[in-house]
């Protein structure tokens, strides 16, 4: 992938609560990190701690109160539309509860398409794609005509994943992806997420608040502590 | 895909009557046995050749209720389709750009809220010529408050939920989410509001026709009820010329309603693992 | 007689639009003071047997077996009498504390509920009872708690209230249907101590629904282990950690992250058809071709209940 590292600069974040919106809250605190192309940062802590936030921000879903967050040496505020089209399809987010990571009232052939035809794929092409990109996750044909609801959480997961997989990000947010699923599933989808990320050439931003998941598939790690960022550096 | 959990006595009759009325409305020349402006001898009672008599002008009133069918229900439903297609589009946009927009488009609808429609409908009909789609104008433009907010709401909770966030990551256009993802997804609570809409379009016009206002010569329910009052129908005793009609209203609405709760009762399902 | 609860030959069918096996052919029993855990994943069919245990299972479902507690088959008792039973002498601990507790009442006012609905004691002196047991639970300021609501306590802490709530009343068996689950792991210390406290010092038997392997190793004293709507290995819980003998125990216990990770190839087999034979064979690594074909029992061997024909 020829795409350059994600960066976050001193983001910090705060958000208005109270009745009438009046008092701060904190949830982010000069935190700096960096993704580099294939390789994954395991960020920790404990739940509400701001994790999800920090990938949201970093994934460019929400804005921080202060604090830049650069792919490659541009800031994504700063992007032109062209630029921040190609940065929106190749950071992608993979967002915690598979169940509610698919539309319901689509099967898995109708959310499948969705995507094909945001990418522009002939028609003639879908079906081929479609089925490359089952196989690559794990699923088969004959789940094409099922609802979510008719599908295992670990089979959710491998469709959200397959199509994340369809737009070829060169990064992704995973926030809690494998926390909702049994124990034997959960190793299958962390296998199938390495596969990935080596076939692929794939940065993952991998958050969870569970430490042997983080340190079994980080590079790198960090811990969310009161909204500031402890990498493993800092606290040797 | 719609799933009707709640099939039973209720949902059933109400198809079967509202499929009565349907028919009627869709087949009128088939049924009624005369066309309702063909004149016979006025006030008859009912007997073989003229099942409920004839009005006041010599019109065969059963004919005249089968007609009347078609006038009803195209004013209920299309009132109806007005006003949801309405208020799905503000409460979609109000609940899914939020700030600005939501603030706006609430506002109106409070504002709409307060105008009163039925005195509206008299003094446009003062003004301009009354007719059927003048009255289905004004009660679809007018209803729409309810089910703005209640989309809106839906919409503030499914915008909010990870296959949306996802569409959005992955750079889907805001009214391809809306109409794609979102709307499938709180279209159930809109079905038994529609229902609802259409049976407050159609009492909404009875009363108006009974009144006298509106377009006398729309041939509607409403409009028979107002002729057979005010031509001598009550004061002769003849029930056969204002018992129907009302019945026919009652039914219709009743039925429409039904229905109406039927949808209601479709959830979004729950299970146990 | 010992033995608090035994289910024999339980079988749970859903008949919706698909016939659903659940459950087959479940036997277990649990004896005064004992912790039994039934460990699994998702569909294999543990929840189901709490529910059917309570009497809380839809109208599409169909029972066939035994359920007794106590020495009265549950199954066929009235719904006044399971009414009586339910909180005074079997109660439910569900996993997500905030789906059970009334955000609109206090904490105090539900921890002492059982009293009201059993008609046992006034409000005043239930309150204080309610006191006492939050005490007991370690809230040394107990009259600030009683007056909170849900909303101003962590999730830890209203899975121990909840806790409190459904065993006031000292009920000889509790289920606690993952009540980890959610949890950070600084809130599952807090669970597991209240339901070992609850263990210890009244003698509870408990029968703990998880798929969470840590908490079942610390709280239980047997352990028995699902796939499919079946048992498929029962033991005492140290024996079983330390020799797991079914192909799925092994492997279940590979994917934990202390031992790397290792996936069990395949799904679990759809309820609707299960696979003739062994129902793990499919993602079976051992086996022949008797595994595909005839169903195995649940045998003694070596300590432990095997439905494995390899086992043996």
């Amino acid at each position: 992938m020829f795409f350059l590292s994600l960066r976050a600069e001193n983001i910090t974040k705060e958000y208005r609560t109270g009745l009438f919106l009046g008092q701060q809250r904190r949830v982010l605190s000069e935190v700096s990190l960096e993704i580099r192309p294939g390789e994954t940062f395991g960020l920790m802590g404990p739940s509400g701690a701001g994790k999800s936030t920090l990938g949201r921000v970093i994934a460019g879903l929400e804005a921080p109160t202060s604090g830049k967050v650069l792919s490659g040496e541009i800031e994504i505020s700063c992007m032109g539309r062209e630029a921040y089209r190609t940065f929106r399809r190749k950071v992608q987010v993979m967002f915690q509860d598979p169940t509610g990571a698919l539309n319901p009232r689509k099967t898995v052939s109708e959310s499948v398409r969705d995507v094909l035809s945001l990418l522009r794929t002939p028609v003639h092409q879908i079906h081929s794609e479609m089925k490359n990109m089952l196989e690559t996750v794990g699923l088969s044909e004959e789940q094409l005509m099922r609802y979510p609801s008719q599908l295992s959480g670990g089979e959710n997961q491998r469709l959200a994943l397959g199509r994340i997989l369809l737009l070829k990000p060169s990064y992704i947010i995973l926030d809690e992806p494998t926390s909702a699923l049994d124990v034997s599933v959960q190793a299958q989808i962390l296998h199938l997420l390495k596969d990935l990320q080596a076939s692929e050439d794939i940065g993952y931003l991998f958050i969870s608040h569970d430490e042997s998941v983080v340190r079994y598939m980080s590079d790198n790690v960090g811990e969310i502590l009161d909204g500031r960022l402890v990498t493993e550096d800092d606290s040797s | 895909m719609i799933h009707f959990e709640r099939q039973g006595l209720l949902w059933y009759s109400g198809i079967f009557l509202l499929g009565i009325f349907i028919v009627m409305a869709i087949f009128p020349s088939q049924i009624a046995p005369y066309d309702p402006g063909e004149r016979f001898m006025p006030y008859e009672e009912p007997e073989s050749g003229h099942l409920l008599g004839t009005n006041d002008i010599g019109n065969d009133i059963f004919s005249e209720l089968v007609s009347g069918a078609r006038i009803s229900l195209i004013i209920g439903f299309a009132s109806a389709i007005l006003t949801t297609i309405i208020g799905l589009a503000i409460g979609l946009t109000a609940g899914y750009f939020r700030g600005l927009a939501d603030e706006v488009l609430m506002g109106l609808t409070d504002v709409v809220l307060i105008i009163p429609k039925i005195p509206l409908i008299i003094v446009l009909a003062a003004f301009l010529r009354p007719g059927l789609w003048l009255l289905v104008l004004v009660l679809g433009v007018f209803s729409w408050e309810s089910i703005a907010r209640v989309v809106r709401s839906k919409t503030l909770q499914v915008r909010e939920m990870g296959f949306v966030k996802s569409a959005e990551c992955m750079g889907f256009g805001s009214l391809h989410i809306m109409i794609s993802e979102i709307i499938p997804n709180i279209i159930y609570v809109v079905t038994p509001k529609f229902m609802l809409a259409t049976a407050a379009a159609m009492i909404s016009e009875a009363s108006l026709s009974f009144l006298g206002l509106g377009d006398p010569s729309m041939g509607s329910w409403g409009n028979m009820l107002s002729f057979a009052f005010s031509r001598g129908g009550f004061v002769r005793d003849m029930w056969w010329w204002y018992l129907p009609p009302g019945l026919c209203i009652t039914l219709c609405v009743i039925s429409i309603t039904v229905i109406g709760f039927a949808f209601e009762g479709e959830d979004e399902g729950v299970r146990i693992e | 007689m010992n033995m608090v609860l035994e289910v024999s030959n339980l079988s749970v069918l859903f008949h919706g639009s698909e016939l659903t096996h659940a459950v087959h052919e479940v036997s277990f029993g649990i004896e005064k003071g004992e912790v039994l855990a039934l460990v699994g994943e998702t569909g294999c069919g543990k929840s189901v047997i709490a529910h059917a245990i309570m009497s809380l299972l839809p109208s599409e479902a169909e029972v066939r077996g035994e359920i007794m507690f106590r020495s009265r088959d549950l199954l066929r008792l009235s719904e006044k009498e399971l009414s009586a039973i339910r909180g005074r002498e079997l109660a439910i601990v569900f996993q997500n504390p905030s789906l059970a507790l009334n955000p609109v009442h206090t904490i105090g006012r539900q921890v002492a509920e059982p009293f009201a609905v059993h008609r046992i004691m006034g409000r005043k002196e239930a309150s204080g009872r309610a006191a006492r047991a939050l005490e007991r639970m370690g809230f040394s300021s107990s009259e600030d708690y009683m007056g909170m609501y849900p909303s101003q306590c962590s999730g830890g802490m209203n899975q121990r209230f909840v806790i409190a709530a459904s065993t006031i009343l000292n009920p000889p068996l509790v289920i606690a249907d993952e009540p980890t689950k959610g949890l950070d792991s600084s809130l599952v210390d807090g669970v597991c101590n209240e339901l070992q406290r609850l263990v210890h010092e009244n003698n509870t038997s408990l029968l703990l629904i998880t798929h969470d392997l840590a908490v079942a190793r610390r709280l239980s004293d047997r352990i028995a282990v699902m796939y499919s709507g079946e048992i498929i290995e029962m033991a005492d819980t140290e024996a079983f950690f330390e020799n797991p003998l079914h192909p799925y125990s092994r492997g279940l216990l590979m994917s934990l992250p202390e031992n790397g990770f290792v996936p069990i190839p395949g799904t679990s087999p759809s309820p609707v058809s299960p696979p003739p034979g062994c129902r793990f064979q499919p993602r079976c690594t051992e086996g022949n071709r008797e595994c595909a074909e005839r169903h195995p029992d649940l045998l003694f061997t070596r300590d432990h209940y095997v439905r494995c024909f390899f086992c043996h």
